[in-house]
C-alpha cells in the first residue's frame, strides 16, 4: 500500500484564493467604516434629541414637584423632573436658577437623571445669563465644560423672561459626549 | 446551450474561465461594493435647521409677551428689534423681522446686519409667524431667519 500523498494546487485555485481574499479586505474594510460612520451619526442625532427635549423641559414647565427649588433634600426620590418656568412658560423663576447653581458641586449626576442625560459618557454644561439691556449677568454656570475628551457637542439656546422687567434671558445648554474606549475614533 | 469559454494559456499551462465565473465575479464585487456604497451613505440630519426655527418661535413669543412687536409696530421703532438681534441671536444668524397691518400690508421692515455689513441671502429660510393685538387690533409679525454663508 502505497503511502504517498499528492496536492492539488492549480493556477485558477491561487487566483481565485487571490480575488477571495481581496473581496474579504474590501468587504472588511467597508464593513468597519460604515459601522464607524453609522455610530457617530447616532450617537450625534441622540445628543441631538436630548439636547432639546431637556431645554424644552426647562423653559416650558415649572418641574415637578413646582416648589422643587425649596426643598431640602433635593434628590431624585423629592424631585421627579426640573423646570425653570415661575407659574407660565416663558416666564423664569430666577430663585430655582439659583437653586441649581448652588447645588451644582453635589448634584451634578442628579440632574443628568433629571434632566435625561443618561447615555454611556454624556456630560453637560448650562450657561443662564439675564441681559439687562446693556450686557449679559451671569445667573448660573451649571455642570462641566466639554473638555478636550470631547466627542460631540451640541449647543441649543432657548430665551425666557425673567422678572417684572421682562428681561431678556439666555438659556444655552450644551450636552457632550465624553470619549470612552471603544468609542474614540 | 453552447457555453463560452476562455482559454488562457501561461507558457505550457492554461486556466479556463467560463463564462459564469466572470459573471459570478462581476456580480459579486457589484453587490459587495453596492451595498457598502449605500450603507457608508448615511447622513446625520440637518438639526440647525429645525434650531433656527425653534429659536425664531422663542423669539416671537418673548417679543410679542414683552410687547416689543407691538411697540416696534405702534411707533415704527425698531430700537429693541436691533438690539434683541444683535445680543441674542447667535453670530452666524440672519434674521429679517416684517411687520403687516390687517390687510397685510407691509408696515416695517427690520434687517440684522453683522459687522457692518448685510447679511446676505440663504438658499434655505425659515419663517415664523405670530400675530399681536394693539387697541383690539390685530397685526402679524413674521421672522425669516437663515444662517449666513461663510
Amino acid at each position: 500500500m502505497s503511502r504517498s500523498k499528492a496536492q492539488i494546487f492549480s493556477i485558477d485555485f491561487v487566483i481565485a484564493l487571490m480575488l477571495f481574499v481581496v473581496i474579504l479586505i474590501v468587504s472588511e474594510w467597508a464593513w468597519t467604516t460604515s459601522v464607524e460612520k453609522i455610530y457617530f451619526t447616532e450617537g450625534r442625532n441622540d445628543l441631538e434629541i436630548l439636547a432639546r427635549n431637556a431645554a424644552s423641559i426647562l423653559i416650558q414647565t415649572t418641574g415637578n414637584p413646582p416648589n422643587w427649588h425649596n426643598l431640602s433634600d433635593f434628590n431624585t426620590t423629592n424631585v421627579s423632573s426640573l423646570g425653570f418656568a415661575k407659574n407660565r412658560p416663558w416666564f423664569i423663576d430666577e430663585n430655582k436658577v439659583i437653586r441649581l447653581n448652588n447645588l451644582n458641586n453635589t448634584n451634578y449626576s442628579v440632574y443628568k437623571t433629571l434632566l435625561g442625560i443618561r447615555g454611556p459618557g454624556y456630560e453637560f454644561h448650562m450657561n443662564v445669563s439675564k441681559f439687562n439691556r446693556t450686557h449679559f449677568e451671569d445667573l448660573a454656570l451649571i455642570g462641566e465644560t466639554p473638555n478636550a475628551s470631547a466627542e460631540s457637542v451640541v449647543k441649543i439656546s432657548r430665551i425666557m423672561l425673567s422678572g417684572d422687567d421682562k428681561n431678556w434671558t439666555k438659556i444655552t445648554l450644551k450636552v457632550w459626549k465624553t470619549c470612552v474606549g471603544a468609542s474614540c475614533y | 446551450m453552447r457555453r463560452r469559454i476562455v482559454l488562457l494559456k501561461i507558457g505550457n499551462k492554461s486556466i479556463i474561465f467560463s463564462l459564469d465565473v466572470l459573471l459570478a465575479f462581476i456580480s459579486t464585487i457589484t453587490l459587495v461594493t453596492g451595498s457598502f456604497f449605500y450603507m457608508s451613505q448615511v447622513q446625520s440630519l440637518q438639526w440647525g435647521q429645525p434650531g433656527i426655527y425653534i429659536i425664531s418661535l422663542d423669539t416671537l413669543h418673548t417679543l410679542k409677551i414683552d410687547k416689543t412687536l407691538a411697540n416696534a409696530y405702534e411707533f415704527n421703532d425698531s430700537t429693541n428689534l436691533t438690539l434683541y438681534m444683535n445680543y441674542l441671536l447667535e453670530n452666524n444668524m440672519c434674521a429679517e423681522f416684517e411687520f403687516y397691518n390687517k390687510s397685510g400690508s407691509l408696515r416695517l421692515s427690520v434687517n440684522r446686519t453683522l459687522n457692518g455689513s448685510s447679511c446676505g441671502n440663504s438658499s434655505i429660510i425659515f419663517v415664523a409667524r405670530r400675530t399681536f393685538i394693539i387697541n383690539d387690533s390685530v397685526y402679524y409679525a413674521t421672522m425669516k431667519s437663515w444662517y449666513k454663508n461663510e
